[in-house]
């Protein structure tokens, strides 16, 4: 009987043009998606590679000239191979599946100059040139499809599928074959949904050997995606197939499948966006950019003092060059003030971070869509965490940096050669993939239990239908 | 006519859940006021804070070269609008201080969104956003059966057998469908402006009321669109469920892609900026007078022979605190053309995004709405303008402070909070709406064209459906 139901569907639903549109419609936008992520993280990796390449440079300049120093080969001014002159770049690449979600990607900074000149404001550089009208739109990708567009094609598919036999009176007369009413439904369900998910995954594939970032890493993302993916499609089917076996008319069935499309991808992850964010403020970012004045006005005011207690701190330095000047250190000085009085407040941003991710913790447990978009985020490495994690990480370095070159240019010397080698480049630690999958284990797990949930209120009500009829 | 609209209103009153949907998205313009009020509290409050820290470390600075004082400086900070609560518009994405450095024309820094959580680029609930995204959808859902129902039931012929006319089947429909969302909408827009008005009466201003008024109509034109696009599909199917299927496909490209996709091709064809570029373009314009020894030697020479002397010494003014003005004069253009170029690229990306209106009306309807906040690129660009107005007027006064004062000091010469006083803070406020509005016009001539066009595409799709249903009609 199941061949019999899919015969009519293909006759009812295939052939007569909705699943054409339905089709044709994921496949349109998720190929835009993706090859507009493709454009989108070519641009980012080449501008970063770039940048990185040209620091590097300048960094081996600068060395040979101190090597040159060292050998007594040159007569040096006091600005050559002078410490404060030492940047390393730090670049926060896209990952293997950056095209598939651009998430935060395009509004964090993604480089930094670590160099002692720099505070922990200024490292990440004048970033802020992207025109606001655009960036707010915030990118088309296949996150964003398959989050908020596949809900409402599969409504748009399923919404009548007994309805649409009741209105006619023709539900009756299916029901003197030997057919169940259950069966009859989820076939109807599987077949349409079904087939805007396989549509939906071959053009994923397609996107995935196409735009080939290459590597294991890659494939290994796809396939965290590709599970969250068939969750969340199992959770949807599973409520709709709930929603039309409990409500009779075909407008009452899609208002309520609506409302819950609305209340699941809309209403309830802004409200959990604006609770967190309400109930752990970040301090804020001009109460930062007051610290670091008052730091930088307060060392500006007292330089003397400042640098006569920092010579005491190191009674093993020796003045050297006096005709360098006094903003070498300056910079230096108030940079190190500007850390210890920021410190509470970077504290505290990672106490109201902590908190969020606490609360988002269990709030993605009341909609399915922000567990699927935090896992395809996660997924694709386009996660706040990941760009949270590039701007500590930098901080670390900027300040392992101002460690080591701190006395050398407070008392005005060079380093050695040595000293200098001992430095490491910036390397981004990613997370490992075994964290991420631990992160999804649990949230994919509540999708699956909501879709069984799901799956036997529809057959129970299917079931009861079925002898009402 | 009347007898269809009153059939209709009770049709659409009948449906419990459209009433729960309509209950639910009340409750979400509800949310969304709330979350927006406590952001721009948290923002008043902040930028206050600022505000005052700055003055406080700008005036406790000490004795100082007016120079030095200079590259210390101070920031500006953007005012906030009072609408921002209904539609923040790209606010967040753009800096909100200015640091009026002395040879450099900063950009704005410190963007709200960068501070926002996991989900805030994914959902950002505002009255705007509900307004533009899923009031649309709520009208499709209420009215996809209009005439798909109908034709589907078989009524739209016995209708027809009674008498009714095209027109009046029309009228009918139309006036029932755009009766209920225009009430629904004036509920729901006197509630939110209520609110602003009871939540910050302070900002109630002529300019505010004329602002909220160009909100109602913009949101007004834009909901009727959708009303008519409702009737025009429904009318080209003969069933409920290829009617919401088509509108469910027209919402998703009006609504959901066509803004992003208008996005998007702007970006593609006018790239957005490389951040590293343009700070090195930026650099190279402070560097001008610095980086031209020729034209040092000859505005010096120039100099000396205005003043009559022959060496840098028996100047009258300090030449070091001339220079540097001058080098500030020299950057000026240099900075003018680095942002031009920037604002040439904007409006590249921006004309492409209004291109994609052909295909939407929530391109331009969220372009008029955001103006009407307040809080769009325009209002964006006359803050950085007016920091930028400040930061130069700033910079020659301390110059000029120690060009005049320096004597024999020198280098060594310092000022004292005395001078420090003598600046004030940046008093910019947001321009007025009457003065500014001309910029919009063609966004409100594409909305009034869309209106337009899908009226007259409502009625030539009614027709259709009634010459299919009685072919002899």
């Amino acid at each position: 009987m199941t061949g019999a139901i899919l015969y009519q569907e293909r006759l009812s639903f295939v052939t007569r043009g909705p699943a054409l549109i339905a089709v044709i419609l994921i496949a349109a936008t998720l190929i835009y998606a993706g090859f507009s992520g493709d454009q989108w993280r070519d641009a980012r990796l080449q501008s970063l590679e770039s940048f990185e390449a040209e620091q590097l440079q300048s960094l081996a300049e600068w060395r040979d000239t101190l090597a040159d120093i060292e050998a007594g080969t040159v007569e040096p001014s006091p600005f050559d191979g002078n410490p404060m002159s030492i940047s390393f770049p730090a670049v926060l690449l896209p990952s293997g599946l950056g095209d598939f979600a651009i998430g935060h990607a395009d509004l964090h900074p993604a480089s930094a100059t670590i160099s002692p000149w720099r505070n922990l404001s200024s490292v990440f550089g004048r970033y802020q040139f992207d025109n606001p009208t655009t960036l707010a739109s915030s990118r088309f990708d296949v996150a964003l499809v398959i989050v908020l567009l596949m809900p409402v094609l599969m409504i748009a598919v399923s919404f009548d599928v007994l309805a649409a036999d009741r209105s006619r009176g023709s539900l009756s007369m299916l029901m003197s074959f030997p057919i169940r009413l259950p069966r009859l439904a989820w076939t109807r369900l599987l077949f349409r949904n079904g087939l805007l998910w396989a549509t939906a995954i071959a053009v994923m594939l397609l996107l995935l050997f196409m735009n080939d970032a290459g590597g294991g890493d890659r494939y290994a993302r796809f396939g965290l995606w590709l599970a969250v993916c068939l969750a969340y499609a199992a959770f949807w089917t599973t409520l709709i197939a709930f929603c039309v076996a409990s409500v009779r008319t075909a407008t009452n069935a899609a208002a309520a499948l609506i409302a819950a499309w609305m209340l699941i991808t809309l209403a309830i992850p802004a409200t959990v966006a604006t609770v967190s964010e309400a109930a752990y403020p970040t301090p804020s970012r001009l109460a930062f950019l007051s610290e670091i004045r008052l730091a930088q006005g307060e060392t500006n005011r007292e330089l003397a003092d400042v640098t006569a207690g920092f010579l005491l701190d190191h009674p093993e330095l020796s003045v050297g060059d006096e005709s360098l000047p006094s903003y070498f250190r300056a910079a230096y000085l108030s940079n190190e003030a500007a850390r210890g009085n920021t410190r509470p407040i970077l504290e505290a941003y990672e106490a109201a971070r902590a908190g969020r991710a606490r609360t988002l913790g269990w709030a993605q447990y009341l909609s399915p869509s922000i567990i699927a978009q935090r896992l395809f985020n996660i997924a694709a490495g386009a996660d706040l965490e990941r760009q949270h994690r590039f701007q500590a990480q930098t901080r670390d370095a900027l300040q392992a940096l101002s460690a080591v070159v701190g006395p050398a240019v407070v008392s005005r010397n060079r380093l050695s050669v040595a000293e200098f080698d001992t430095l490491s480049p910036f390397r981004f630690e990613e997370r490992a993939l075994s964290g991420m999958v631990s992160a999804a284990v649990l949230p994919m797990a509540f999708l699956l239990l909501a879709s069984i949930v799901f799956g036997w209120l529809a057959q129970r009500r299917l079931a009861s239908v079925r002898l009402h009829e | 006519m009347n007898a269809i609209v009153r059939k209709d209103i009770l049709v659409l009153r009948r449906e419990t859940l459209l009433t729960v949907l309509l209950a639910t998205t009340v409750v979400l313009v509800l949310v969304s006021l709330l979350a927006g009020l406590q952001r721009e509290q948290v923002f008043a409050k902040e930028k206050a804070a600022a505000e005052q820290t700055d003055k406080a470390v700008w005036m406790d600075q000490g004795d100082r070269n007016p120079h030095s004082a200079a590259h210390f400086s101070r920031y500006a900070f953007r005012p906030a609008s009072p609408l921002a609560l209904l539609d923040p518009g790209t606010s967040d994405f753009a800096g909100m201080a200015v640091w009026m450095e002395a040879h450099y024309q900063d950009p704005a820094v410190f963007r709200r969104a960068e501070d926002g959580g996991e989900l805030s680029r994914y959902a950002l609930l505002s009255p705007a956003f509900l307004l533009l995204t899923a009031a649309p959808l709520l009208i499709f859902v209420m009215l996809h059966a209009s005439v798909a129902g109908e034709r589907e039931d078989g009524t739209l012929r016995q209708l027809l057998a009674t008498g009714v006319g095209a027109r009046q089947f029309f009228s009918g429909k139309l006036g029932a469908g755009w009766g209920i969302t225009m009430l629904v909408y004036t509920a729901v827009f006197l509630l939110i402006a209520g609110f602003a008005a009871l939540t910050t009466p302070a900002a109630l201003s002529g300019d505010t009321a004329l602002r909220l008024a160009t909100m109602y109509f913009v949101y007004a034109a834009y909901l009727s669109i959708y009303v008519a696009v409702a009737f025009a599909v429904s009318a080209l199917f003969r069933t409920r469920q290829a009617a919401f299927l088509a509108l469910a496909g027209v919402w998703t490209l009006m609504v959901v892609l066509a803004p992003r996709l208008g996005s998007d091709a702007g970006v593609a064809v006018s790239s957005q900026p490389d951040a590293r570029a343009v700070a090195q373009e930026l650099r190279a314009a402070s560097d001008i007078w610095f980086a031209d020894k020729e034209r040092q030697q000859r505005i010096q020479d120039e100099l000396l022979e205005q003043h009559g002397v022959s060496e840098v010494a028996d100047l009258p003014i300090n030449y070091s605190a001339y220079t540097l003005q001058v080098s500030e004069d020299f950057s000026v253009p240099e900075f003018e053309r680095v942002y031009d170029g920037l604002d040439d690229r904007y409006r590249a990306q921006e004309s492409v995004m209004r291109g994609f209106s052909l295909l939407s009306p929530a391109i331009a309807a969220g372009s008029l709405s955001r103006g009407a906040a307040g809080t769009d690129r325009a209002h964006q660009k006359a803050f950085t303008v007016a920091a930028e107005l400040h930061r130069r007027e700033m910079i020659r006064m301390l110059n000029e402070d120690y060009m005049y004062n320096a004597g024999d000091a020198g280098s060594a010469y310092t000022a004292d909070a005395a001078l420090w006083a003598q600046f004030e803070d940046l008093d910019h406020d947001l321009p007025a709406l009457a003065a500014i509005g001309g910029r919009y016009a063609s966004d409100a001539v594409l909305l009034l064209l869309w209106l337009a066009a899908s009226m007259l595409a409502a009625y030539a799709s009614v027709q259709r459906a009634i010459r299919h249903e009685v072919p002899t009609a």
